[in-house]
């Protein structure tokens, strides 16, 4: 499984099922560098041709809901640790 | 006839077959009918070019590049949230005001791009809400048919009538289609909550999360949002003074689509030009010289004499045969490539010396559009639908459609008859 560190500073994460999907609450604290990150990460399963991957929904106070399927877990992440949000990302045991 | 003719008619119903098929790419089949009506000696290539309605092309380029740039500011997803929360979470509420949305966008952008944008947000909402995306899908798809009636831009086949009829402006089409669109809208609105309504149940806590989404959050770019919005409706302005302008409909929305890609820079153009969709523009171009080819043999005209000749010439049966053969006709085969044909057979009964065409043209645009709900291949926007849904893990079967898609098609013909009649044939 993968395992993952974030910095609170920067943001913090919750994650819980929901059904068949991974669900994901995003918190962001004001002034921290992770919104516009988060942002890029949004637009960068927004943008592609796959509409149901990867579900932003965005609540006030920069926070973030993600529900994924769970085939893009990994892919999500990812691209969290690519855009220096994750401190650290490694598979385990 | 002369053997040109049958060679005509022979490759015309060869590719018309393989495009209903879909075995193959409608695109790569019309294209390749195209270059045979040439290759073969029908058409030269001087008025195959000359049978390609550049302006049904222009205007189709135009609207995609402006929809494509107003989409990067996120207002789409905007509006939907925004009446998500309207509707107060309700999913059935919230169908309603999608369909809206989608029947009003169609009108005003066209139908096949309201269905790229509504679907993605859709399976946004239905999933927070943990409901069946279909009934939304379905009653979009729908909503878009009857939308995309009432404008000249809104379908395909209006904006090729348009396109080839001078005298039918973007306000003599709303002034003429809207009101029966809108009436069949109003019809349909009930009937889709009763259709649905048991299907849409979902919990106060998942209400609550959608009235909780801060819409606000979802425009990335507000400058961006500011001229984009400009030119779409200095756009939609030109449409409609386009005659007493002295332009056609594809230099007003060409116009639009490079004065917004003047004020956001060469980034916005690159992005832009790659998502207007080739594929329809070649098929539309395919098509076009396909149809030349059963023009310049005189089968256009033999079909139209004997049009004529069926009905008597009388203004009723014409108005009729062609707004229910143009609806059961478009259910069934894709309504692009019969309009294209329908277009220069009643021009031919025009030149034949039958009286007032306006009713007859009218007819068609109601007939091919509404026809287009009749099943799921009866449109472009309902097969770009079915893509998308299929794509996403919501396949939405053919019978499926068909069992709420034909009645409500009928339905409309029905309405859309009654309205022909009383308007523009009676006394």
């Amino acid at each position: 499984m993968l395992k993952y560190e974030f910095d609170p500073r920067i943001l913090d994460i919750r994650e819980s099922e929901n059904e068949n999907d991974a669900e994901f609450l995003i918190r962001i604290p004001d002034g921290s560098p992770g919104l516009a990150e988060m942002r890029k990460v949004q637009h960068h399963f927004e943008d592609d041709n796959d509409y149901t991957d990867v579900l932003f929904y965005l609540y006030p106070n920069h926070e973030f809901k993600v529900i994924l399927q769970r085939e893009h877990y990994a892919d999500f992440l990812a691209e969290l640790m690519k855009r220096k949000l994750l401190r650290s990302l490694e598979w385990t045991d | 006839m002369e053997m040109q003719a049958y060679i005509a008619i022979a490759v015309f119903l060869v590719i018309y077959g393989l495009i209903i098929s879909e075995k193959i790419h409608r695109t790569i089949v019309a294209m390749i009918g195209g270059v045979l009506m040439v290759v073969l000696g029908i058409v030269d290539q001087e008025s195959a070019l000359h049978h390609i309605d550049f302006n049904t092309l222009g205007l189709l380029a135009g609207m995609m590049i402006i929809v494509t740039v107003t989409a990067e500011t996120g207002v789409f997803k905007y509006v939907a949230v925004r009446a998500a929360k309207k509707a107060g979470g309700n999913p059935v509420r919230i169908l309603i005001a999608l369909s809206l949305i989608t029947a009003v966008g169609s009108a005003f952008l066209d139908n096949v791009t309201t269905i790229l944008f509504m679907v993605p947000v859709t399976f946004s909402i239905t999933r927070q809400l943990k409901v069946s995306p279909m009934p939304f899908l379905i009653t979009q798809i729908i909503s878009s048919n009857v939308g995309g009636t009432a404008t000249l831009i809104g379908d395909p086949p209006n904006i090729m009538i348009g396109s080839a009829v001078k005298e039918l402006t973007f306000t003599a089409f709303i002034y003429n289609l809207a009101p029966i669109a809108a009436a069949i809208m109003l019809v349909y609105i009930p009937l889709f909550i009763w259709m649905y309504r048991k299907q849409l149940r979902t919990t106060p806590e998942l209400t609550r999360s959608i009235m909780e989404l801060d819409e606000k959050e979802l425009i990335t770019d507000r400058p961006l949002l500011v001229k984009s919005l400009s030119v779409l409706g200095l756009t939609i302005l030109g449409f409609f003074l386009h005659q007493a302008l002295h332009l056609e409909s594809a230099t007003v929305a060409l116009a639009g689509a490079f004065l917004l890609l003047l004020l956001t820079g060469e980034h916005s153009m690159e992005h832009a030009l790659s998502k207007v969709e080739w594929p329809t523009i070649f098929f539309f171009v395919g098509l076009f010289v396909l149809v030349s080819g059963l023009i310049e043999t005189g089968v256009i005209a033999e079909l139209a004499v004997r049009a004529i000749e069926m009905t008597g010439g009388d203004p009723v049966a014409t108005s009729m045969l062609i707004l229910w053969l143009s609806a059961i006709a478009s259910a069934f085969l894709d309504n692009i490539p019969f309009v294209a044909t329908m277009i220069p057979m009643i021009q031919e009964m025009g030149n034949m010396g039958y009286g007032n065409l306006e009713p007859l043209w009218w007819s068609l645009a109601l007939g091919a559009c509404l026809g287009g709900n009749g099943s799921l291949i009866g449109a472009s926007a309902n097969l770009i639908a079915a893509g998308l849904a299929g794509k996403e893990g919501h396949p939405i079967k053919f019978v499926q459609f068909l069992k709420v898609g034909f009645p409500l098609m009928i339905l409309s013909a029905a309405m859309a008859s009654v309205y022909v009649y009383f308007r523009y044939l009676i006394g």
